[in-house]
């Protein structure tokens, strides 16, 4: 079968020498947006397929095959689709070590999976997952009848490949400058990953500070990290045209390196590197769930819901809530590292010195959250005709607040002293991931959908647990009690 | 007086604040999630609006109010405490002043239409109209039933149901015939499961036919079923009056010069020409040469043939009856003791009759649940409902108003009507909607924008344009585009927007100015701090 595949394949290949061309930097409209094709490629494969080759290809090349579908061109490719969850796989006869199924076979199982569909009453993620399997079939034929994308003539307007033949096609298909190079750059953007070079500066810089003991090494491998993220973040603002904190992906990405440059001013400034090794262990887990967590934080630019589109608000409340969710990341870390120093026994400053260390960052962030989640009111009084409406996203945000109050008033009545003060803010931050992801992933769908099984609410999950487990260890009894006095 | 000031001074304390602190955060983790599991409305209802959640917001008031006169008279190194305290005291009025005075409305624009009426998006109010009197009750801000008993002439309000789902019930009437049956049955395959209560009953809220998909479902009086499972005419005639089917050699078909079936019927020696394309009911030409449909003749004809391509079940209560298109035939079957099921031809189909009664009808009954929500949807409790017990000539009925289904009962003085509505209020101006503007974001349907062009009449007219982030402002109104909803039988676009007064709105920028400014004083800029002198362990 594979043999006479190749053999097709190279019989076609020649009709097809279009798709083996440099058609990266192309632009087509997408999805309301204007992106390079190896973009589009890369997300429309990646939604449709768990393969980084599909059918042994690159996604670019198997996409373009599949476009040119519409003008008897191209190859009927049957690519396999992306099917994940243990009850469709059931559904579909599938052997459940497989991720995928080839796209003829699921087209013959329509009616099995539309009536499945139907016969589930709750929103659950079976009922999901059969949705998004439709969908993935949908848009597949949407690639296969040219109406997914459209290219653009030289008087700037747009066809849809459907409404075109091949050779006004292929004159259209071609690199065009004309529109400005937001999307030239956006290819490189997502085509080079500057981020991973970013993690290789920081994990060098972690080495330098913790290890060698260089600080000055260690401060200057984290500019070079900054900078990069600088540049991609910049980047991702150019060809967006908006402030980089409008989905999960962006937020996450902007609070890893808010906190590296609070923690890189706090460090020159009160001359101790402890700041900058929190802030940038925090960047770096930030950038690490940027890489591997897709599922959650979706990468792509996308157009924005229709009240978030004010550039000023956006960036003025969403900036401030985000740099204080960065503060005190800070103090979230550096809490844990005192707890985990203390259990192994390594050598550690006072207590009070702990303490001070840490309260210099919670006072940033609580100040910046305080101002964030007013300045939301505020946004939300302007566009919406009050200022506070409890929506869940803005409860939680107050709740945040009101727990770090209550832990800084319960400082202030020495009802809370500096063993106990430690822990208290690792486990305040877990008010921040709530309102954060939780509202998102846990509470957004309704409590009833069984949003539990989901990614988001398993991440949550674990890292209240991880959290747990260090706080417990931190009062179960230990042995170094003598470089705590 | 000493336990006074004790209370006094632990109020004003730091301790005391840490509870109430905590209390209230607790407090709005459970709101939260009482609004993921309840929706929205619930959780205004059942926790933000509630008295015990006022008294927490009151408590912490309080507790801020005292804190700041104990650390009077002034000084010096506390000067961001005063400015933070004070912006807190001040956010914490300005949102009482908006709770008890500011209006949360909205108002839907039709185009070209006047509007004068916003809506109160949560309170609802009753409106009853009897001959004699009209009145308007606020109905309970509650979250659980609440007893209204009130009664207006006639009529008692019994109790309330802010979320309420309906029961089927069975009740008896005292016209029991073979055409006014009802019947529950239970449709299943191995995907899908439904009841469907289908009754003939004239008082019943429930119908004679349903749509299931693809498979439509016909409910007729028994009589019928004769007519059906004959396979002599695609033609069936049956007389109403007398329940009976009509034998089809007293009629026969032929075809006018259109090509329309013309049936010429010979029953009970008078004759009769119906026209299947144009009615059921019998025709004659009129004196004006005009084709006349006889409105009171009972008999009534069918042409078959339609209902032979789709799926197309007949029930008659007991009996029921299909065209099977392998056999080409028209099929009746029976429930009895031993058949409980019956196959169906279509997709693996199977049809149970669960209940059937000629002397009872089907009703539904709303009772108290807990709302739930599922995708911004409620799927329990998503009906309000009011009992309303009337009293007429020395017997007492109840019946319920549910949600936005007006309610109509004939008395003996004449007609009284109930229906709900949200609480509403008239603007002193008027809105018209010239022009309403969705855009979407290219090739896609995603909305990037709505816009509505609005003509103000006051006196003199304004035009306007309102858009998201950029809201309409006039006589201490605000005017804000919120949603918009496709009218579903003129197709037009009416524009939703929501409209705000905030007394309250000036104290809360003011104390939030002075929150922030107080709290980056108080953290950031003062050199010493005060609580961090070092206390061992």
């Amino acid at each position: 079968m594979k043999f006479l595949a190749i053999i097709l394949f190279s019989l076609f290949s020649h009709a097809n020498s279009l798709c083996d061309q440099d058609i990266d930097k192309i632009p087509v409209l997408s999805q309301g947006r204007i992106k390079p094709f190896s973009v589009f490629a890369l997300e429309t494969m990646k939604f449709l397929t768990p393969e980084k080759k599909p059918l042994g290809m690159s996604r670019v090349k198997a996409t373009c095959l599949l476009a040119l579908n519409v003008f008897n061109q191209g190859q009927h490719l049957d690519v396999p689709l992306r099917v994940e969850y243990i009850d469709a796989k059931e559904l579909l006869k599938m052997d459940t070590s497989k991720t995928s199924l080839v796209f003829s076979e699921l087209e013959g199982q329509e009616m099995e999976i539309r009536s499945a569909w139907a016969g589930i009453k709750e929103n659950n993620s079976y009922k999901k997952e059969l949705n998004k399997i439709s969908s993935r079939m949908n848009l597949f034929q949407s690639l296969k009848n040219g109406s997914l994308f459209s290219v653009i003539d030289t008087n700037g307007k747009w066809f849809e490949l459907k409404d075109l033949d091949f050779e006004t096609f292929k004159g259209h298909f071609i690199e065009n400058e004309q529109i400005g190079n937001a999307h030239i750059l956006e290819h490189y953007l997502f085509m080079y990953h500057p981020f991973s070079i970013a993690i290789l500066f920081i994990i060098f810089a972690i080495f330098a500070l913790s290890i060698l003991k260089k600080p000055n090494l260690g401060i200057f491998l984290s500019i070079i990290a900054l900078a990069i993220q600088v540049l991609t973040i910049g980047l991702r603002v150019y060809i967006s045209g908006r402030a980089p904190i409008t989905n999960m992906y962006e937020t996450v990405m902007f609070s890893g390196f808010g906190a590296a440059l609070i923690a890189l001013i706090l460090t020159i400034v009160k001359k101790d590197k402890i700041f900058l090794l929190a802030g940038i262990s925090y960047n770096i887990l930030c950038l690490f769930m940027m890489n591997f967590a897709n599922n959650m934080l979706e990468p792509s630019i996308s157009p924005l819901v229709p009240v978030l589109r004010d550039n000023f608000w956006l960036s003025t409340h969403v900036t401030t809530i985000i740099l204080s969710y960065a503060a005190l990341a800070i103090s979230w870390i550096l809490a844990n590292i005192f707890i985990l120093k203390r259990r192994l026994g390594i050598k550690v400053e006072s207590p009070l010195r702990q303490t001070k260390i840490i309260y210099q960052c919670v006072q940033i962030g609580v100040v910046m959250l305080a101002a964030g989640i007013i300045l939301g009111g505020i946004w939300a009084d302007y566009s919406w005709g009050r200022f506070w409406g409890w929506d869940p996203k803005e409860t939680w945000s107050l709740i945040a607040l009101l727990i770090y109050m209550a832990i800084l008033h319960g400082k202030y009545s020495s009802w809370i002293n500096n063993k106990n003060f430690i822990p208290m803010i690792a486990a305040a931050f877990m008010s921040i991931i709530m309102a954060w992801f939780g509202v998102n992933y846990i509470l957004a769908s309704g409590l009833h959908s069984y949003g539990f099984s989901e990614g988001g609410a398993i991440f949550i999950g674990s890292l209240f647990l991880v959290q747990t487990i260090i706080i417990v260890l931190y009062y179960l009894p230990h042995k170094s009690p003598q470089n705590l006095k | 007086m000493k336990t006074l000031q004790k209370i006094e001074r632990f109020i004003g304390q730091v301790k005391f604040a840490v509870i109430i602190i905590l209390v209230f955060a607790i407090y709005l983790i459970y709101g939260t999630f009482q609004e993921s599991y309840h929706g929205a409305e619930y959780a205004n209802r059942a926790v933000y609006k509630s008295i015990g959640f006022m008294l927490v917001q009151f408590l912490m008031f309080i507790s801020i109010f005292t804190a700041t006169l104990f650390r009077l008279p002034f000084k010096k190194n506390l000067r961001g405490f005063y400015v933070l305290h004070l912006g807190l005291l001040l956010l914490f009025i300005g949102s009482f002043v908006s709770y008890h005075a500011g209006i949360d409305s909205s108002i839907l624009l039709s185009p070209n239409t006047p509007s004068q009426h916003i809506l109160s998006q949560q309170e609802d109010e009753l409106v009853f109209t009897s001959p004699t009197k009209q009145a308007t009750i606020p109905m309970p801000f509650s979250a659980s039933k609440k007893m209204i008993n009130q009664t207006i002439g006639k009529v008692t309000l019994k109790e309330y149901l802010p979320f309420a789902d309906e029961k089927l019930e069975w009740v008896d009437h005292d016209a029991a015939n073979s055409s006014n049956h009802s019947s529950t049955y239970l449709l299943v395959n191995k995907m899908f499961s439904e009841k469907i209560t289908l009754s003939l009953y004239r008082k019943s809220e429930f119908e004679a036919g349903a749509n299931l998909g693809p498979l439509s479902l016909h409910y007729l009086p028994s009589g019928f079923f004769e007519c059906f499972k004959k396979n002599t005419s695609t033609f069936v005639l049956w007389d109403s009056a007398k329940q009976a089917c009509i034998d089809s050699a007293t009629f026969q078909s032929s075809k006018a010069p259109n090509g329309m079936d013309v049936i010429k019927s010979n029953y009970a020696q008078a004759e009769e020409i119906f026209i299947p394309r144009l009615s059921p009911l019998p025709v004659y030409i009129s004196e004006e040469k005009k084709l006349v449909i006889k409105q009171e003749s009972p008999l009534r004809l069918l042409n078959r043939a339609a209902f032979q391509d789709k799926p197309h079940l007949f029930l008659f209560g007991k009996n029921i009856a299909y065209f099977d298109r392998d056999t080409e035939k028209w099929i009746g079957q029976s429930f009895d003791k031993e058949k409980k099921f019956i196959e169906l031809p279509w997709m693996g189909f199977q049809l149970e009759l669960k209940n059937h009664y000629e002397n009872k009808y089907p009703i539904l009954v709303p009772h108290y649940v807990t709302p739930i929500q599922d995708n911004n949807k409620l799927i329990a409790g998503a009906t309000k409902a009011l009992k309303i017990e009337i009293n007429d000539k020395g017997s007492t009925k109840s019946h319920w108003l549910k949600s936005f289904k007006p309610l109509k009962i004939n008395l003996s003085d004449g007609e009284y009507n109930f229906y709900f509505k949200s609480k509403s209020k008239k603007l002193p101006f008027q809105l018209i909607l010239d022009k309403f503007r969705a855009q979407k974001d290219p090739g896609t349907n995603r909305d990037a924008s709505y816009e509505s062009f609005v003509t103000l009449v006051d006196g003199d007219t304004s035009k306007h344009h309102i858009y998201m982030n950029n809201p309409l402002k006039y006589k201490d109104l605000t005017f804000y585009q919120s949603t918009f909803q496709k009218n579903p039988k003129t197709g037009e676009t009416l524009s939703g927007l929501t409209v705000n007064f905030d007394p309250g709105r000036w104290l809360k920028y003011l104390g939030s100015l002075l929150l922030v400014l107080g709290s980056f004083y108080h953290f950031v800029l003062r050199r010493k701090i005060v609580s961090l002198k070092g206390k061992s362990l």
